[in-house]
């Protein structure tokens, strides 16, 4: 194998807790635009739109965004191929409207126009009425809509390469999302019947989204973000992400193992009370997410390196902010203690944000593939 | 992906040898053979294995580089090869 190739094989062998044949893979759960424009030195064309309803426009006939999805399907995969990744992220576009985003100016290095907050007061269903008004999307609509969205990508994807499809954000974000925190946990005291319907309709749908993921052939992965915690802990006890959250993500987990495909669980937050509860009930593959302050990779590789894949964890503020000369003994280190084994991917601690500095997410890179070297099996 | 069926277990020695190899990058590799303890197959087939093959010890050769080579007590993948090869001395 070429270490500058891509080769799913790579990957797969991390995901299945073994070592990789020659060195490292590469895992990030996606990159922002800004990033890939940089990298590819390239145009997104359709970086800010909303791919929901382009891709919608296009399955009635519209042809006019054709070119350009087809476009940013190309220089996604450049990308991720032309850095070493052993896949490429398919960032399936929300069906969930809202409204409650804050915009605020970005201040990130590559910046974009505006950078989008959740509001977390308000929420576009904090009522029955509400949630009864609320356009819940068609399933056969989105299926058509990531069929679109996949063949799109799968038509261009090199030999070897496989497509990493990432849900529209988790079960339990979606329901936050579209209620907002305040509201979401206010309801849970007065209102918990309607919290459970929540959980149920967005449920429903990004555990379709896993299945019809998984079926596809050029699908080497699924993936989801459900970001659960803060530094210290998850948001919602653990009893009640037991009876409300984990069954729909066991549902989402089981929908993808059903096609023999390993499943990948990005969550933010400080897990450790609940991790016994994902790995052994919800039944995740892989771990992505990690942050030095508090829930380090190299920690989360000693405890459950055996029993699930440990990827990215290269610390978000030191990709950011750190000295490269220091940021690249850092990242050697990270190698040194999570590398010997396998079951690990080398990445960012969250997602390849247009924050952080392209010189230490290069070097990251360049390490990865010379540091990252397996001992050799047969010269 | 294929269904591979591959060996693990832990590495409980290193033994190096004078034998080395120099790549394009001018890296020296040193050949070493590797001790392991047998644990199991690998996550991708949920198999057990053979009772006997249980802790057994098995030699493997692997051309070490960085630092982090030499880590003993840690999990090793055998390659197809050697897990095959290990298998067919438990059936003679």
């Amino acid at each position: 194998m070429d270490v500058d190739k891509s080769n799913f094989e790579r990957f797969d062998a991390v995901l299945h807790l073994e070592e990789p044949m020659d060195r490292i893979p590469f895992y990030d759960l996606f990159a922002d635009p800004e990033v890939v424009e940089a990298i590819t030195r390239d145009e997104l064309k359709l970086k800010y739109a909303d791919m929901y309803s382009i891709a919608r426009s296009i399955l009635k006939g519209d042809s006019k965004y054709v070119q350009a999805l087809e476009h940013d399907m190309i220089l996604q995969i450049k990308f991720y191929t032309s850095l070493g990744y052993d896949y490429v992220v398919l960032q399936i576009p929300s069906p969930f409207p809202r409204t409650n985003i804050i915009l605020a100016e970005d201040v990130a290095p590559l910046k974009r126009p505006k950078r989008s907050w959740q509001d977390e007061y308000r929420g576009v269903i904090e009522s029955r009425d509400d949630f009864e008004k609320y356009p819940w999307p068609d399933l056969s609509e989105i299926q058509d809509i990531f069929l679109l969205l996949y063949n799109t990508m799968a038509r261009h994807l090199p030999v070897n390469v496989m497509i990493i499809p990432l849900t529209p954000g988790g079960v339990l974000e979606n329901v936050m999302w579209l209620m907002g925190f305040v509201p979401f946990s206010k309801t849970l005291r007065r209102d918990r019947k309607l919290v459970e319907d929540m959980f149920k309709q967005v449920g429903k749908v990004i555990s379709f989204f896993c299945k019809i993921s998984a079926e596809q052939e050029k699908v080497g992965a699924m993936s989801m973000g459900d970001d659960m915690g803060y530094k210290k802990g998850p948001f919602l006890s653990p009893e009640i992400l037991r009876e409300l959250v984990f069954p729909w993500q066991r549902e989402c987990v089981a929908n993808v193992h059903r096609y023999g495909k390993p499943f990948i669980f990005h969550s933010c937050g400080n897990l450790r009370i609940v991790m016994e509860d994902l790995i052994n009930y919800v039944g995740i593959d892989a771990k992505h997410s990690f942050e030095d302050t508090s829930y380090p990779v190299t920690e989360y590789k000693e405890l459950y390196g055996d029993r699930i894949a440990i990827l990215g964890g290269v610390d978000m503020d030191k990709l950011s902010r750190a000295p490269l000369d220091e940021f690249i003994e850092y990242v050697k280190d990270i190698i040194k203690r999570c590398a010997p084994g396998g079951g690990y991917a080398l990445g960012c601690g969250n997602t390849v944000a247009n924050y952080v500095k392209l010189e230490n997410y290069l070097a990251m890179i360049r390490i990865g593939k010379k540091y990252g070297r397996y001992p050799v099996k047969k010269w | 992906m294929g269904r591979k069926k591959l060996l693990q277990g832990i590495v409980v020695d290193i033994i190096k040898t004078d034998e080395y190899r120099v790549d394009e990058e001018s890296n020296r590799w040193v050949k070493c053979v590797f001790v392991v303890e047998i644990t199991g197959f690998s996550k991708r087939v949920r198999e057990e294995i053979p009772i006997e093959l249980r802790n057994t010890r098995v030699e493997v050769v692997r051309w070490c580089l960085h630092d982090w080579h030499f880590r003993k007590g840690v999990r090793i993948t055998l390659t197809e090869e050697e897990t095959d090869r290990v298998l067919r001395s438990l059936k003679s």
